[in-house]
């Protein structure tokens, strides 16, 4: 796997870009040029690569004269925080709910596959904007709303991988020779679900990260703490005269999100050996 | 086929129904629903008598039932702002949504077959890549950022379109592009691996050897049955669609559901959301049940299942 990744550049870009914004996550203040709160009214609305005294803003400033730069670094935790601590909650819970319905069938089985049919039928932003638009705004409330909103997903793959294993030789035969549930679960049936997981959590990681945004845009995120999303929602207001303001943000969610989806694509062939042939 | 289609009506109706309780259930999530609508410096008398008012204090299952009584009649209450039905409010702004949709997901096909075809007859070329990373940067652009950047390239410097409200065509083709271009990336991408599935199988190869032309090969042998499977995927479409309107009207101020929604929820005026989360579900779920018959009649396979 290691060697495939070498050989492909495309891949080693993703990786190493995705490196770079998870180092921004852990240290922004680190790698932030300056204070991303810091205003200064001589230095309002810079554009990009701006050079004033002894300073270079290299993605220009916004209408209270902060750096843009910074502010995107410092956002990126945000975006980060809320993704993945978004996917773990809702991986869990779409873990669980997809692996008992999937193994023990019957009227839990119908039950959940009711609730899936039932969530499905509100589209994932609608019912995101409603639940955080009740629950307020925050950063433990939109891990919430994204964790409730999206852990079908999970839930739907799991179910469908447990159905199949269940019924396969291998486990009936461990069944015989008188495994318990618990045996058969956490032995023979979880271990071969793992592939398609990582999968879907590494395209969940970049949903999220749209969805966070989309909500902080809609000014239902994270409040106080500047997000990607809510750097673009400041920016709407000066798009027409100051565009690098909400545009620079947006190509720092597009490319992490490409990224993401790039590894995503490349790791469901690696991994799955079903989809090589085509 | 009738068995089929009233087992897939029941099913629909139980969707219903639980769309109905994830409905009335968003204003108890947060606890109490008076909070919701007083301001915060209310005394503890205001908001006994808000609740006695407007039967908060009454149990659960009862106003659950009185929320169903007004539901069947299309009774979601008055909006708190402008004492008008919410009900009434939300089906003004649908055919808006509705229109914008379906100009979006006409766009998103229109490009998307072409495209997925192209891709997959020609495998691996330069073609195939091309169109494969276009439809990945499609699938990884957030709604909001292709909005904002096509106000600020086609609205805002080459003044080709207007960048907000609803008017003429030339009103619908940037929001209706940013709603689609998610929908297209994702249909190209099905449609490529639905027809190099298809121009795998057996019968394709039968075909070929009978010494047809590759073009009624691809035409009228291989994208018949691969378009099959894509039915559905429309369908599932529509959730995109009118998730990603709440976005696009609110960037292109286009009078929409969404754009109410939002307004709604800035207002803290819940039967509107109430009422609006309810017919998009109804929508979405209407257009499936179709979907699903239509899928159905083309491929009776499903039937039996």
């Amino acid at each position: 796997m290691a060697r495939q990744l070498v050989a492909s550049p495309v891949m080693l870009c993703s990786v190493a870009f995705l490196l770079i914004v998870v180092a921004f996550a852990i240290a922004p203040g680190f790698f932030a040029p300056h204070d991303p709160e810091a205003q200064s009214l001589t230095r309002r609305l810079l554009p990009p690569l701006a050079n004033v005294g002894d300073t270079t803003y290299w993605l220009g400033t916004d209408s209270l004269g902060r750096d843009m730069l910074s502010r995107v670094i410092f956002g990126a935790r945000i975006s980060v925080i809320v993704a993945l601590a978004g996917v773990v909650l809702s991986g869990a819970v779409g873990v669980v709910i997809g692996v008992v319905s999937g193994y023990y069938g019957g009227l839990i089985d119908d039950f959940f596959g009711w609730l899936v049919n039932v969530q499905l039928s509100f589209p994932f932003l609608l019912l995101a904007v409603a639940v955080a638009a009740v629950l307020g705004p925050g950063l433990r409330n939109i891990i919430i709303v994204l964790a409730v909103t999206t852990w079908v997903s999970y839930s739907r793959v799991m179910r469908g991988q447990v159905l199949t294993i269940r019924d396969s030789e291998y486990v009936q035969a461990a069944r015989v020779i008188g495994a318990s549930d618990r045996r058969l679960l956490a032995k023979h049936v979880l271990p071969n679900t793992y592939i398609p997981l990582i999968v879907i959590v590494t395209f969940e990681v970049a949903r999220l990260i749209i969805a966070e945004a989309s909500l902080s845009f809609l000014g239902l995120g994270t409040a106080g703490l500047a997000s990607w999303g809510t750097l673009m929602a400041d920016g709407r207001a000066h798009l027409a005269t100051s565009w690098w303001i909400a545009t620079m943000p947006g190509i720092a969610i597009m490319i992490t999100v490409l990224a993401i989806n790039l590894i995503g694509d490349w790791l469901r062939d690696v991994l799955d050996p079903r989809f090589q042939r085509r | 086929m009738q068995a089929f289609i009233i087992r897939r009506l029941i099913q629909a109706v139980f969707v219903l129904l639980g769309a109905s309780i994830v409905s009335f259930a968003l204003l108890h999530l947060a606890g109490n629903p008076v909070d919701l609508i007083l301001p915060m410096d209310a005394t503890a008398e205001e908001r006994d008598a808000m609740m006695h008012q407007l039967g908060y204090d009454r149990p659960l299952i009862q106003q659950y039932a009185d929320y169903m009584r007004g539901l069947v009649r299309g009774d979601f209450g008055e909006s708190v702002r402008s004492r008008q039905p919410a009900m009434q409010l939300v089906l003004e702004r649908l055919p808006a949504t509705l229109e914008l949709a379906a100009v979006a997901m006409a766009i998103s096909i229109v490009f998307a077959f072409p495209a997925g075809i192209a891709a997959a007859i020609w495998r691996g070329s330069i073609v195939d890549r091309g169109l494969m990373v276009l439809t990945l940067i499609g699938q990884s652009v957030p709604v909001f950022f292709l909005g904002l950047v096509f106000i600020l390239v086609f609205g805002v410097r080459l003044r080709w379109f207007p960048v907000a409200g609803r008017g003429g065509l030339e009103h619908l083709i940037l929001p209706a592009l940013s709603l689609g271009m998610y929908s297209m990336a994702r249909t190209a991408r099905l449609v490529r691996s639905g027809m190099l599935e298809v121009l795998h199988s057996d019968y394709i190869t039968t075909a070929r050897a009978k010494g047809l032309s590759e073009q009624l090969v691809v035409v009228r042998h291989a994208l018949k049955n691969a378009l099959v499977p894509i039915i559905t995927i429309l369908g599932l479409d529509i959730a995109t669609l009118l998730g990603g309107a709440i976005i696009t009207e609110t960037i292109f101020s286009w009078p929409g559901l969404g754009q109410l929604i939002i307004y709604s929820v800035s207002t803290r005026d819940f039967p509107i959301v109430q009422a609006a989360v309810f017919v998009i579900a109804c929508t979405y779920i209407f257009v499936n049940f179709f979907v699903d018959i239509l899928y159905a009649i083309v491929n009776p396979r499903v039937r039996l299942m």
